[in-house]
């Protein structure tokens, strides 16, 4: 017979590389990764990226499991998070803000519900629970909350002869250019993340219609309010002056060249940033942050109803999944035990949620202590627009203030756009 | 070992074929329906569940509001995500986008690729090296790249501005955070990427047309411009038509390189139809929408497929998508 | 030769130089800035973007070189680009070994269907996708990136190997039959052993292929267990955003692997390339 070109051994090879393969694949089949315990959190940054693996180990030894921690940066996070609630499939503790998404998650049924579960839950101020509080249930547990307010640059302040911080808009915008006109630049800002350019938005929103006008919009789905168009026309003013670090349109809130390292090294006079800012600032820019750092609240807006005392903010906190393991709730009450909380709470300068402050953290670093101020003042919180909303509108508010920040939007359109997110969700 | 009696093998095909046409076409020695079936059983359902699925149920999807979370789309709403779309100025952004870079690619990237193609064509030493080298992007993962870009192009002390400094131009220039130059930014990282590939094409084009038909020309007297238009231009014909159609059928799904790079951003700036579809279905679990979007693509493909197959390639698949598959060296 | 021409091919010659250089120059600028960023730290980044780095630092490399993750990564994206390619190739042979060789009913509407599948935009079917792979618990599997891109890589190799089986000879296919071999010992014992140099193609073809995909693992592998290289440098870059230096060695250690490659598989990557696209 002819002898064909055979090459057996050619093909056992191929054929046993294949099996291989496939075995091998078919232990990690079902995607779970052998750990006991997933873990998603988005501090990416030491000292906490660090502290937090170190809780994890030490979990993990005493309790004889395993835990595959991921320090996600934060819009990543973000993203994959969508992508694992739509899967259906999320890991057993991840990072949540509260507010609407969190409910979407629970009602997808991935969360679990906390209710009773957690022996920890008595030292934490009950305050702080509310974002994570849906339909009378708890789906989470805090670590940290704050506020969001001006984060600014004393130094730079003087040099522009500000002496006071601004207590209005009219006085803010006057900030502003007296910065300018001293070749400062006035504002960090990270506009490619959205994120933080809707705190604007939503501030000002808060100082012309009030936390009710807000809620009460909400609840109607309707932001077509003349306060809302106002709100809007405002922050097109403050970005005609061009207020913005160069290329902030490009810029993300922790990269080398992004809103927090600007601010880190000195480059910008001011943020609007929740309680993380200070920390974040020293982290990203690789320095020690600016010599004299002073926080001012959001400034009132002339006829608003909206008072400085009222606060936009909200906290981090961890949720569970719905089908994680007993041990996840130990690992949360592991966090609020006093030695491990209050050296988070000293690392990474968190702002404490606990019910007794004093007791985990008696002596607070002095940005810290800015927020706890601030929060033991409010009359009222709001939380970030883009967590308390679902996800689809929280996602229109972002991206349409970036498109007011970048003079591509009317506030007209705006509120239009805002409205038709939420006719499309009811 | 049996012998066979019939020595008639090979029934190669059913209709007249250019190739097979010289072969003798016998039938017999067929295989059962099952043997062929076992044949095409594996790779027709991965076919089916993973390409034909996904549309057809994309297709389905489109008809519902859906926030995909669990269970299957209910709420029916017609035509309402289409209509949305139509008037999603994001979308058609997109489209505009998709025809900026398309009309770039055939006007700037293309010619610039042949004419390196020529260029490489030429005997000179050193012409392999050179080959290899502009190839190299190419190899390069789209995501990988946008991350050095992003970094070449960061915006304080970032390195293009370094280097443009250093040749003396003191220009600050937003390169990703200008709306009005990003396109064209990333267009120049499309061409940094693509160009190799194409000129790789052109250039086994080129090494298609016989020498002889040069020679020829010569003995006639043509100059070398004169071959250039008469020869080289008309045989290179289908490998042109064939890049324009990968240029194009690429364009159309863009999103590696731009989501990485930009996000899409500035405000919608950068953004293509592959982000928007992304950013809907899986930033704000819109997957009604999002699959309206899908099957819009799907259609802007299909529909330029079609007439390009049926106006400009004009003539068979297979016969213009390929050809003897890499003997050819 | 004349004076005349060797000047005008000098001439010629210098004009192919500058040519290629400034070719050169705009091709390896990106790649040289992420090799030598790499050995830089971050304030020589800033203070000497241009120049090479002084000291040199290895730090960065090594680095990454010694993390889990990167290991796990290649790991991954070589995992996964070797069983895609294995799929592929042998579900595309044998239904282009049917398709070039055998008569039936039906057979050209069924290939115009996987022809056609060459103008499916992959991103039109990753939102779908992704929710069929959710019914079927491939989420977060390797398969779950596998299968997909092995069904996408079916056309393209399908249209190239039926073209190549239909070009052997049907004396071959006569000889085998009157060994007594049957449609299977002729596929596996004659044909394929015959069209390994196009196996090699097709197979470098789904390699890089599935080296490079991005988006279906990014909405496929949520969890890090089997990140590819694709989304580990993307996550590598967002989670040490501030560390330029740093990011820069993993970009550069990300692209070695497909350089490596490249440079022992030039011969083949270009063949496939220019089969798919080009008239021989």
């Amino acid at each position: 017979m002819r002898n064909p070109l055979l090459r057996p051994r050619a093909l056992v090879a191929a054929g046993a590389a294949a099996a291989l393969a496939l075995t091998a694949a078919a232990c990690g089949d079902s995607g779970e990764s052998d750990a006991d315990l997933t873990w998603w959190h988005i501090q990416n940054q030491d000292p906490l990226m660090s502290t937090w693996q170190e809780f994890a180990d030490d979990f993990a030894a005493d309790n004889d499991i395993t835990i595959d921690v991921q320090a996600i940066e934060n819009q990543a996070f973000k993203d994959r998070m969508g992508t694992a609630s739509q899967s259906g499939d999320v890991p057993d503790i991840f990072h949540t803000w509260g507010g609407g998404v969190l409910a979407e998650q629970v009602e997808a049924g991935l969360v679990q519900d906390l209710t009773g579960k957690l022996d920890c839950i008595d030292s934490i101020n009950p305050i702080a629970l509310e974002p994570y509080t849906i339909d009378g249930k708890l789906y989470g547990m805090p670590f940290d909350a704050g506020v969001v307010g001006f984060w600014y640059n004393e130094d730079l302040f003087a040099q522009a002869g500000i002496t006071q911080p601004p207590a209005t808009w009219d006085e803010f915008l006057a900030a502003v250019q007296a910065l300018k006109d001293e070749g400062i630049t006035p504002i960090a800002l990270a506009g490619a993340d959205k994120w933080p350019g809707h705190y604007y938005w939503t501030y000002l929103a808060m100082r012309t219609v009030g936390l009710d006008g807000l809620a009460s919009a909400a609840e109607a789905g309707d932001f077509s309010g003349d306060g809302f168009v106002q709100a809007g026309q405002m922050v097109a003013d403050l970005a005609a002056l061009e207020p913005f670090q160069p290329g902030f349109e490009s810029a993300v809130y922790g990269e080398a060249d992004g809103q927090s390292a600007t601010m880190g090294e000195g480059l910008a006079a001011m943020e609007l940033m929740g309680q993380w800012a200070p920390q974040a600032q020293r982290d990203n820019s690789g320095t020690e942050g600016p010599e004299n750092l002073g926080f001012f609240p959001f400034p009132t807006v002339e006829g608003g109803t909206g008072t400085t005392t009222e606060w936009l903010g909200g906290g981090n906190g961890y949720a569970v999944a719905a089908d994680a393991p007993d041990e996840a709730l130990d690992f949360l009450c592991n966090f609020m035990e006093p030695d491990n909380y209050t050296r988070a709470i000293a690392e990474g300068n968190l702002t404490p949620v606990a019910a007794d402050v004093a007791a985990v953290a008696p002596d607070l670093n002095e940005d810290t202590q800015k927020v706890v101020d601030a929060l033991a003042t409010a009359t009222g919180t709001q939380l970030y627009l883009d967590q308390a909303y679902p996800p689809a509108i929280g996602g229109v508010i972002n991206d349409a203030t970036e498109g007011l920040l970048l003079g591509q939007l009317t506030p007209e359109d705006f509120v239009a756009m805002v409205n038709e997110a939420w006719a499309a969700e009811a | 070992m049996t012998i066979k009696e019939s020595p008639r093998v090979s029934p190669v095909t059913g209709r007249p074929d250019r190739r097979a046409g010289s072969r003798p076409r016998r039938r017999s020695g067929r295989p059962g329906a099952g043997t062929l079936a076992t044949f095409i059983a594996p790779g027709l359902m991965l076919f089916l569940m993973f390409v034909i699925l996904p549309v057809l149920f994309a297709a389905y999807v489109a008809f519902f509001r859906w926030n995909g979370l669990g269970g299957v789309p209910t709420e029916f709403i017609g035509l309402e995500n289409f209509r949305n779309l139509v008037q999603d100025d994001v979308f058609l952004g997109d489209l505009w986008r998709l025809a900026l870079i398309v009309v770039l690619s055939l006007l700037v990237q293309l010619p610039l690729s042949f004419g390196l193609a020529m260029l490489l064509h030429q005997r000179f030493p050193g012409r392999t090296a050179f080959r290899l080298l502009f190839f190299v992007p190419y190899v390069l993962t789209e995501a990988v790249t946008a991350v050095l870009f992003r970094l070449v192009f960061s915006p304080r002390r970032g390195f293009a501005d370094s280097l443009l400094a250093n040749l003396g131009i003191d220009a600050q220039i937003g390169w990703l955070s200008d709306r009005d130059i990003i396109m064209f930014v990333i267009f120049g990282i499309l061409t940094w990427k693509f160009f190799g590939f194409h000129m790789i094409l052109f250039l086994a084009g080129r090494q298609n047309i016989p020498d002889e038909l040069y020679e020829a020309a010569a003995i006639d007297g043509a100059t070398g411009a004169q071959a250039f238009r008469s020869i080289t231009l008309p045989l290179m014909g289908p490998t042109v038509r064939m890049i324009v159609f990968l240029s194009v059928i690429g364009s159309v799904q863009l999103f590696d390189l731009v989501y990485v790079l930009t996000g899409g951003g500035p405000f919608h700036a950068s953004e293509t139809l592959a982000i928007t579809m992304y950013e809907q279905g899986f930033q704000r679990n819109q997957i009604g929408y999002a699959s309206a979007l899908s099957i819009a693509m799907f259609v802007i493909s299909l529909v330029f497929a079609l007439l390009y197959q049926r106006y400009v390639l004009n003539r068979d698949l297979q016969g213009s998508l390929t050809t003897a598959g890499g003997n050819r060296s | 030769m004349s004076v005349n021409t060797r000047r005008a091919r000098l001439l010629r010659h210098t004009g192919f130089y500058v040519a290629a250089f400034l070719t050169t120059a705009f091709v390896a600028t990106p790649i040289l800035f992420a090799l030598l960023g790499g050995f830089k730290d971050n304030q020589q980044l800033r203070e000497n973007a241009l120049g090479l780095p002084s000291p040199w630092n290895v730090e960065n490399y090594t680095d990454v070189l010694e993390s889990g993750a990167f290991w796990q990564q290649v790991f991954s994206s070589i995992f996964i680009a070797l069983v895609t390619t294995f799929i592929v190739v042998i579900c595309s042979a044998m239904v282009a070994f049917v398709f070039a060789r055998y008569a039936f009913r039906g057979r050209e509407g069924l290939f115009t269907l996987f022809a056609a599948g060459m103008m499916f935009p992959f991103a039109v079917a990753v939102l779908p996708l992704f929710i069929i792979l959710r019914s079927f618990e491939l989420l977060n599997s390797p398969f779950g990136v596998i299968l997909p891109q092995a069904a996408f890589g079916l056309p393209l190799t399908i249209i190239i190997l039926r073209t190549f089986f239909r070009s052997i000879p049907g004396e071959v296919e006569e000889a085998a039959t009157i060994d007594g071999a049957g449609p299977w010992l002729f596929f596996t014992r004659i044909l394929l052993p015959m069209a390994r140099p196009v196996l090699a193609t097709v197979s470098v073809l789904a390699l890089v292929g599935s080296w490079n995909s991005f988006l279906l693992p990014l909405v496929v592998l949520q969890k890090s267990t089997w990140w590819t290289l694709p989304l580990g440098v993307t996550q590598f870059s967002g989670q040490y955003a501030s560390d330029t230096a740093k990011v820069l060695a993993f970009v550069m250690l990300a692209m070695l692997p497909a350089l490596v490659f490249y440079a022992f598989a030039e011969r083949h990557l270009i063949s496939g390339l220019t089969s798919g696209g080009t008239k021989g």
